[in-house]
């Protein structure tokens, strides 16, 4: 009797590959792809050879294999990071706009085998070609004399990226399968998050260093005090996005409708994270304030900002919750009380900064800054943080009964963001501009006076003020919720 | 046996209570008709039992399973047609009855033969080879229980399956409903069309604004809602000496006499049916013919929408 391993079912037996293989497989459609594949090539080569021929130097020898090389490696990453991705990205919206969803949703397959299926399936003919184009690349390399283990390290690279990507797309189509169309602005901000480390980080020593392809895989960064080759930093980093993404999909595939985020996954994925940045930045931290540890602020606050987001409890959500509370006569109004606090997307919110807060101090001690200007800092940028958290909840409980309240929440959002930057302007008082948390971060860099050490009392008592009106409509919502619940 | 088990089921969108704490058991064997009207809570009751939908609260056991916990095994079991769907366009159907055959883990020896056995129950063999995209509306709808067949489950989830059809694809459609019913298959079928399910379900459960209001074998609910037996008796002669005959028969009401067809209501069951015959025959009337007409669904839900709704 055979056995059948995890592996096999994973990837040999699953069904959805399968699937994917019959269809685009079919002679048919093969052929027309196989053409064009092999023109291109026939192209490529046929220009290289005649272009050199053209030159002086006629000699075929490492640099004309080298360029092939570059060529070929242009090819395998349009294949692996654009087409595939393109692919990998319209599965579910295809089985929605085919009315097929269902029946994927109902597969007795788990969500892993959902997932590899798709993005080996959708992904077949690609990985053909790439396997095809990899082949080219190692000869042409071999033949231009690069290295084995340059070879290897762009093989890597190309394809942990191609990891990251394909899953990075999947979990925005799963998170709504049901949006076709552009990428939406969500899926531009997952991946300013996911890919900030990689451009703030080393793509930055890269730029700075001016390194070319081959002096990438012997350059090192420093990573806390470790210097690590700065290819296998990329790599890296695009496994740990590139897993996380995969383990969103996964969620979603278990479980439709809930958050990306669970709480715990949300704090956990703001450690991890938090840990590269302080990595990538902290050696970059010296004494005195630098643009440095400007960008380590913005690197590390945006994903305190989203996370919230992509964790949001909904009304309906906090209804759902409240209801599977067993009923304690007596305490029930007590009890209902605390557990929807603890699963408000205030509490949330209020953890994940709790968090940010420690790798604030850990970073700013490299900056030496003041403890008392420090915590000045925390306390505004924490008053900032809360009342975006309230705009959030507001929409959260108020939009199922106000379906425009959004709107009005981003207007809202909108002034508060940029109103005391053009006031600033306008009226020509520069401290106005702290007044916005944008300006506020600015003020990190910008050493102009006046300072927001001056202000922060002022900047303070605005965000409590700002803050009073959507407090006390949220907390009648609440109430509200508590009343429905007790009648449902 | 039962098949499942359902105990204050519910689901709740928001401050909607879309199915309100149902309790529900079938039977292996029965043929559940669900009936009542649109937004009564039917589809996301059977999305709930075929793992589509996440209750909020209760408990169900399908196939000996707990419904949130082992929804895996449960898919495999259970085979669900939605109300609204399509197949794979870039397949052709015998691919596609062999994807779902695959994915539901049937043997891949038997894999060929199962298809082929499907393919001629729902009556295209000779549609193998063609692309789902080139097949009618009534086709894709066979083509969605032979999905189901081709893994041969334990209980089958219908939501609607005759929505959209025209009259042909509709009786073609009722005739592999009939066969599953006769091969002694647990299907739970939804419909607002009763004359759909009419003359197949053995058992009605009547839901309305989530809740089910009556349920059980079908005709325990007749006897129920209608509170009697209709009785027509058709005899030889003049009908008027098997009338003053009939109302001399306890719990016995004359409703109405069309020459020689008279309609009776009457309290009781079959021996109570037996012993009027016998009255009958004894009193020296020539019957022709003695049924106890069976109301239709229709009337029935008519009849507790009234009471009810």
């Amino acid at each position: 009797m055979s056995r059948t391993t995890a592996s096999d079912n994973l990837v040999w037996n699953n069904p959805l590959i399968r699937r994917y293989a019959r269809s685009l497989f079919r002679r048919s459609h093969l052929w027309v792809y196989l053409t064009i594949y092999i023109s291109v090539v026939l192209l490529l080569l046929f220009l290289n050879v005649v272009g050199r021929e053209l030159d002086e130097d006629s000699a075929i020898g490492r640099t004309f294999f080298q360029g092939l090389y570059s060529q070929f490696l242009m090819a395998e990453i349009a294949i692996l990071w654009v087409w595939s991705a393109l692919n990998s990205r319209s599965a579910l919206r295809e089985e929605v706009a085919n009315k097929t969803y269902d029946f994927f949703r109902l597969l007795p397959l788990s969500a892993l085998q959902k997932a590899v299926g798709i993005l080996v399936g959708k992904n077949l003919l690609c990985l053909l070609l790439a396997v095809v184009t990899l082949a080219a690349m190692t000869l042409f390399g071999l033949l231009g004399g690069l290295p084995v283990s340059f070879q290897a390290q762009i093989l890597l690279l190309v394809s942990s990226v191609a990891f990251c990507v394909n899953a990075v797309v999947l979990l925005s189509s799963s998170a709504s399968p049901k949006r076709r169309g552009k990428m939406g602005v969500g899926l531009w901000l997952v991946l300013l998050v996911f890919f900030g480390p990689l451009v703030f980080g080393p793509g930055l020593a890269l730029l700075r260093v001016g390194a070319g392809l081959q002096e990438a895989t012997t350059h090192h960064v420093p990573f806390y005090s470790i210097e690590v080759p700065v290819l296998m930093l990329i790599i890296f980093l695009a496994l740990y996005f590139g897993l996380w993404s995969l383990l969103g999909v996964l969620r979603k595939f278990t479980f439709e409708g809930a958050p990306l985020f669970s709480r715990p996954a949300a704090v956990l994925f703001l450690l991890g994270y938090e840990l590269i940045v302080l990595g990538l930045f902290l050696p970059h931290l010296p004494g005195g304030e630098s643009l440095f540890y400007f960008y380590w602020l913005i690197v590390s606050l945006l994903p305190v900002v989203f996370i919230p987001a992509g964790a949001i409890n909904d009304r309906a959500g906090y209804l759902e919750a409240l209801g599977r509370r067993p009923a304690h006569p007596g305490s029930a109004g007590q009890g209902m009380r605390s557990l929807l606090l603890q699963q408000c997307n205030l509490s949330l919110g209020i953890v994940l900064f709790a968090i940010w807060l420690v790798f604030f101090v850990i970073a700013s001690q490299g900056e030496r800054i003041a403890t008392a200007q420090l915590i000045k800092d925390a306390v505004v940028l924490a008053s900032c943080y809360v009342f975006l958290l309230f705009l959030l909840e507001l929409c959260v409980v108020y939009e199922p009964i106000h379906g425009k309240i959004r709107v009005l929440i981003m207007f809202v959002l909108l002034l508060y963001l940029f109103l005391p930057l053009i006031l600033a302007v306008t009226l020509a008082v520069p401290s106005l501009h702290l007044y916005s948390p944008l300006g506020f971060l600015a003020d990190f860099v910008s050493f102009a006076t006046p300072r927001r050490a001056d202000f922060w009392m002022a900047i303070l008592g605005v965000n409590v003020a700002l803050g009073v009106v959507p407090a006390l409509a949220i907390r009648r919502q609440y109430m509200q919720i508590l009343a429905l619940r007790r009648t449902m | 046996m039962a098949i499942l088990e359902a105990q204050e089921i519910r689901k709740e969108f928001g401050p909607l209570v879309a199915v309100n704490d149902v309790s529900l058991s079938v039977d292996e064997g029965d043929v559940l008709g669900l009936i009542g009207p649109n937004g009564a809570g039917k589809t996301t009751l059977l999305k709930m039992f075929g793992t589509l939908v996440r209750p909020t609260a209760g408990r169900a056991q399908l196939v000996g399973r707990d419904l949130t916990k082992d929804y895996l095994h449960i898919r495999k079991h259970v085979g669900f047609l939605p109300d609204f769907f399509n197949l794979y366009s870039d397949l052709t159907l015998g691919e596609c009855l062999r994807f779902f055959a695959e994915a539901y883990g049937v043997p891949r020896s038997a894999i060929a033969a199962r298809v082929e056995e499907v393919l001629s129950s729902i009556e295209l063999t000779d549609k193998r080879d063609s692309f789902i995209r080139h097949l009618s509306r009534g086709m894709v709808q066979r083509v969605g229980l032979g999905m189901l067949l081709v893994h041969d489950p334990q209980l089958f989830l219908l939501d609607e399956p005759a929505s959209g059809l025209d009259p042909k694809a509709r009786i073609q459609l009722r005739n592999i409903l009939r066969k599953l019913s006769a091969e002694g298959k647990t299907v739970i079928i939804s419909s607002h069309i009763l004359t759909e399910l009419s003359g197949f379900c053995s058992h009605v459960a009547i839901m309305n604004r989530g809740r089910i209001e009556l349920s059980g074998a079908v005709d325990e609910i007749r006897r129920k809602v209608t509170g009697s037996m209709q009785v027509e008796i058709s005899v030889l002669g003049d009908p008027e000496q098997a009338v003053a005959l009939l109302r001399r028969f306890p719990d016995v009401s004359v409703v109405g006499v069309d020459r020689a067809t008279i309609s009776v209501e009457m309290v009781g069951g079959p021996q109570e049916l037996a012993r009027l015959n016998a009255h009958l025959v004894h009193g020296g009337i020539e019957v022709v013919r003695f049924a106890e007409r069976k109301t239709d669904l229709e009337d029935l839900f008519m009849k507790i929408s009234g009471d009810a709704l």
